[in-house]
């Protein structure tokens, strides 16, 4: 049982962890809180679904169109908000107002096209299940896993050791001096705009097939759970959010199982004010001191 | 022919006229000084050539190449490189990828090459290589943003107070680095409060003076001008 419930755990906790990644890489690069990340998370189920029952392709065609769809929303919402903002040398709030704002456009958007009922989704990844033990794994969930393993070794990849990760680390830690070394600075902001698109199309799909179903409030229910994530890990620092993730994940589904659904996010929350009283920096945190 | 030419260059922050028809040049291969008080304008000359602040009207030509109003990028493409105000080191990275940081443009190959370059004139950074850069003292972080500057190769190097809040054995030792540059074939402007000291290691200097050029000779009268003592050195 309890085995069964960490399984279950895991797969909806990489499914956190892979939305919180783009968050917190954002927020690395701009101390931005990203608020329409979940948007996207919800934006990329809607468009699989749309792409692969309106048009009949192959189901996974539809996927990769709406993994570049929600790609390229990320990067408009950051090219033609809030790039405009940073040129005007906008407060923060600003543009975290802005977000919060294209949040709500892209959710009522997809309500009004899509209509409120909850649709069923069907799932591709269904190859049957394993047994361990007493657990029973599906194969869906075992897909979950290693997608979201690869996509946060390729990330971390690309955020710890190559030029362009440096060249995020540059900005997020001073703008003007890296564009003193000749790096692209919207350009790289745009790319990690890009990411986080792409990283909730494939969260939010994966979750879809997953749960056979989707809803307009799918958004709104991860957001403040992936927010929550990010802040455990530790704003703005990868590994972070992974094990931010996969807590969050885990407490919610044994808390589920041994005590109660209702009590689920109230128990999980207060887990999360309990670390942030001990480690006001989240689990992996950096001290926010700085000798300049 | 002057390798950096200001042709009537002007600046406005909103209301507020930071620069009011500039016009200065620097030769290749010269060290030009530009002095002035606090708000004068001189870090906002240095910003209007790197394309971080807009220039209102006027004309910044590069080795003959209009670069007026160019991205930042461009301009480092070109071969000018500032080292700003305040140092402005990344904290959080080792000196070693502050280091690469600067060389970000250039070929992967070309790199091994500056880097044993920019440790043969800061010996003290290769002892230090692997130690984030928050952790040194303001001298060391000066040295790492001149050594950053570096590793880009620059044509034209331009400096903005490198002497500030340093102690004056250190800022000697950092002049004495200018001056090893400038013998690698970079031309270099300067941008100083301290205007004894960066006269003494100057060619040629101009003296500004809320957003105008008000004075402009050889570094050596201008040591000796009352004028410019009596302004700048606090002699009475």
């Amino acid at each position: 049982m309890l085995v069964q419930q960490i399984v279950n755990g895991f797969t909806i906790g990489s499914v956190y962890a892979l939305v919180a990644i783009g968050f917190t890489m954002v927020f690395g690069v701009l101390e931005l809180t990203n608020f329409s990340n979940s948007s996207l998370y919800m934006f990329g189920a809607y468009i699989t679904f749309l792409f692969y029952t309106a048009t009949g392709i192959h189901f996974f065609l539809a996927f990769g169109i709406s993994i570049v769809l929600t790609g390229l929303l990320g990067y408009g919402i950051d090219r033609f908000a809030l790039r405009q903002l940073r040129k005007k040398k906008a407060p923060k709030l600003s543009g975290l107002i802005t977000t919060l704002g294209m949040s709500m456009v892209v959710d009522n958007a997809i309500m009004v096209f899509f209509g409120t009922d909850s649709k069923s989704f069907e799932n591709f990844l269904d190859f049957g299940k394993i047994y361990i033990g007493s657990a029973v794994v599906t194969w869906t969930q075992i897909i979950i896993l290693i997608a979201a393993c690869i996509l946060m070794i390729t990330l971390s990849v690309i955020t710890y050791r190559m030029k362009i990760g440096k060249a995020m680390g540059a900005i997020a830690q001073n703008q003007d001096a890296a564009k003193l070394m000749g790096i692209d600075t919207d350009k790289i902001i745009s790319l990690t705009f890009i990411i986080s698109g792409f990283l909730a199309c494939i969260a939010g799909t994966m979750v879809a097939m997953y749960y056979r179903s989707i809803d307009t409030a799918m958004g709104s229910s991860i957001g403040i759970k992936i927010f929550a994530a990010a802040v455990l890990g530790g704003v703005g620092v990868l590994p972070g959010a992974v094990v931010g993730g996969l807590v969050l994940g885990i407490v919610e589904t044994i808390v589920s199982a041994y005590i109660s659904t209702g009590y689920r996010d109230a128990i999980s929350f207060s887990i999360l004010i309990l670390v942030l009283l001990v480690m006001p920096n989240g689990l992996f945190g950096k001290k926010a001191i700085n000798k300049v | 022919m002057a390798l950096l030419k200001l042709e009537d260059v002007v600046v406005d922050y909103g209301s507020i006229h930071a620069l009011k028809k500039i016009n200065m040049e620097v030769d290749s291969g010269e060290i030009i000084t530009l002095i002035g008080a606090n708000g004068a304008g001189k870090s906002t000359t240095m910003k209007a050539i790197m394309g971080l602040v807009p220039c209102k009207s006027g004309k910044i030509t590069f080795d003959g190449t209009d670069i007026t109003n160019w991205e930042t990028k461009k301009a480092v493409q070109a071969g000018i490189i500032l080292s700003p105000e305040g140092r402005q080191v990344f904290p959080r990275y080792s000196v070693k990828d502050n280091l690469f940081l600067g060389a970000y443009l250039r070929p992967r190959q070309e790199i091994p090459e500056s880097l044993e370059m920019v440790y043969n004139l800061l010996p003290k950074l290769k002892e230090r290589e692997n130690q984030v850069a928050g952790s040194l003292s303001g001298g060391e972080q000066q040295m790492l943003a001149i050594g950053r500057a570096m590793m880009a190769k620059p044509k034209m190097l331009l400096l903005d107070e490198p002497s500030l809040g340093l102690a004056p054995l250190i800022i000697n030792e950092i002049f004495g680095m200018i001056d090893e540059i400038r013998t690698l074939g970079t031309t270099i402007l300067l941008v100083e409060q301290n205007a004894r000291i960066a006269l003494k290691h100057s060619d040629r200097a101009y003296v500004l003076e809320t957003g105008n050029i008000v004075l402009s000779n050889k570094a050596e009268a201008m040591l000796q001008s009352d004028e410019v003592q009596k302004a700048y050195f606090g002699v009475l």
